[in-house]
Parts: structure tokens; sequence; C-alpha cells
């Protein structure tokens, strides 16, 4: 068994897999919250089917995912000449594919947990479109927080779009989840345990953060 | 070897390769700026090891194939249908 990895290196490696998966996530969030709102609040043709799309990308496998944003974002590729393949940008467009269609589908189901009669109650006591959405999403949080957790959860643990997308570039698009196929692949255990213990870590950070957040508005809405 | 060359060619990257994987690898935009000669040799070499525990009569039997002439006639050919030129060099026994 070799030396542990340097801290400079595991801290590298965190930073990178934090920035990329907590990018993804919140712009997934800002994608899919409203879109999840749409199709579980409003009523027109194809709603079905486009509710029936996402929750089939719910299941989407990452590595589909990675070969597609791959091919478009390779040099030959529709977005070629943006520069973004083994970037850390593409990266994050291709966790952002990923954990959307979790965060919209989520986000329905949980728009329509509601009391069926609510959005007219609102509309009935005045409120405009944007205190409406406002108010269910206040009402809806639980669900949606675990909306974005599961979305979060997804992206941070893929391996197969960002070897894909990334390239695993030493100090450049390498993340936890990459090193670890690497080293196991060199029959290097000892870092791999590392970086995975390291990876549970951060997914337990981030998630106690919303856990916590998610929480207390359980408690306020019960006082 | 094939993602050190893909990405390279992605990322319009100077890098080194071996010739078999450069034919093998598909979708390169690359260039070969520099080849043969000296320097640029990469040998594989056949070495029997006697210790105990070894199989030396399999080894040398294996030794004996590899470097017989029709072995190294395949391996002059292996490739060429394929990629247009040969992959390996036989040089058994050359000095």
């Amino acid at each position: 068994m070799s030396a542990p990895p340097g801290a400079a290196l595991v801290w590298e490696l965190v930073g990178r897999t934090a920035t990329v998966s907590l990018s993804a996530t919140a712009i997934a969030m800002l994608i899919g919250v409203p879109a999840g709102t749409a199709l579980g609040l409003l009523r027109f043709r194809g709603r079905r089917a486009a509710a029936t799309a996402v929750n089939t990308g719910m299941a989407l496998p990452t590595v589909v995912v990675g070969l597609v944003v791959a091919l478009v974002l390779f040099r030959s590729g529709p977005l070629g000449s943006l520069d973004l393949i083994y970037t850390v940008r593409g990266m994050i467009i291709a966790q952002v594919l990923i954990a959307a269609p979790l965060i919209t589908g989520i986000t329905i189901a949980a728009i329509q947990a509601l009391p069926e009669e609510l959005p007219d109650q609102l509309r009935a006591l005045g409120a405009n479109r944007r205190q409406l959405v406002t108010r269910l999403w206040l009402e809806a949080r639980l669900p949606l927080l675990a909306a974005v957790m599961a979305g979060f959860g997804h992206a941070v643990s893929e391996v197969g779009a960002v070897t894909m997308v990334g390239g695993n570039i030493h100090g450049q698009t390498q993340v936890l989840t990459t090193a670890i196929v690497e080293d196991v692949g060199k029959g290097d255990f000892r870092p791999a345990l590392v970086y995975g213990a390291v990876l549970l870590a951060l997914a337990f950070a981030v998630n106690a953060v919303l856990t916590s957040v998610q929480q207390r508005g359980a408690a306020w809405a019960r006082s | 070897m094939g993602p050190t060359l893909t990405i390279a060619s992605q990322k319009r990257a100077y890098t080194l390769s071996d010739r078999g994987t450069f034919l093998a690898t598909k979708n390169l935009d690359s260039k070969i700026l520099v080849q043969g000669g000296q320097p640029l040799q990469n040998p594989y070499h056949v070495i029997v090891v006697k210790h105990s525990g070894t199989n030396v009569g399999c080894a040398q039997a294996f030794s004996r194939w590899i470097t017989s002439a029709p072995t190294q006639r395949v391996i002059a050919s292996f490739g060429k249908r394929q990629y247009g030129q040969a992959l390996f060099h036989p040089d058994a026994g050359a000095q």
C-alpha cells in the first residue's frame, strides 16, 4: 500500500467536487423548481407527456448524459468552438442535466401533493401569480428541499459523466469520484479509501445544512 | 494512452504516444510531428526468469515461439489490413 494522499491534494479535490456539484445543483434548482411547479400546477396539452419525460429523466443513466454532452462539446460537435470539453464548466453542464430532471420530478410531486383547493383559495384571497407561487413553495418547502438533496446526491456521486466530459485531468478536472476510479484501477486502494471517506463527509456536510433548514421549517410549520 | 491522445487532440496539445494506440484511437485531429529514430524506439523484450517456482519450460517455449520466424512474420503484418500500416516491427535476433 502506498502513502495516503497529501492534504493539499485532498482539499483540492474536495474544493473542485463541491464547486462542480453545488453549482450544478443550484442551476438545476433554478430550472427544476419553476419547471416542476408549472408542470404540477398548469393544465395544458402535452402536460402528461412532459411529466412522463421528466420522470424518465430521473432515471437517466449518467454515462448516457456524459456521452451526449461529450458529443456536443467535442471539437467536431455543435458546441465544439466553445472550448468546454475537459473543463470544469463542461462538467457542471453535464451534472445540471443529471440533477435537473430529479429536482423537476420531485417538485411536480410536491406541488401536486398540496391540497387541491389551495391555489383557488389563494387566488380568492387576492394573491397574484407571484404571491401564489411563493406561498405554494413555502407550503411545499420540505419535499422541495428533499428534491434539492436528491439532485445534489445524484450529481456528487456520479462518475460516468464527469469522466467523459472532464477527462479526469490531474490539477484541472479531477474530482473525488474519478480519483477513486483511477486509484482502484491502479490497484492503489489506500488513497481511494481516503477519497471515499472524504466524499461521504462532503455529502454529509451538505445534507446536514439542507436538513437543518428543512427541519427548522418543519418545526415552524407545526408551531 | 487512448484517453491521453483524445484529450491532447481536443485541447490542441502535444503528447508522446506509441503508434499502435495512435492508429487505433478514433476521431483524432492530431498530426505526427516527430517519429522514428533511436530515441523513440520502444522495444518489447522477452526474458526467461530462472527461479525456484517459475515454470522455466513453458517460459522457454514461449520465448522460442515469439522469436521464431513464423511468429515474427505475424507481428510484421499485424494491423496492416485494419490500419494500413504495421503496428509493430519484429526484430528478434537482430543486433
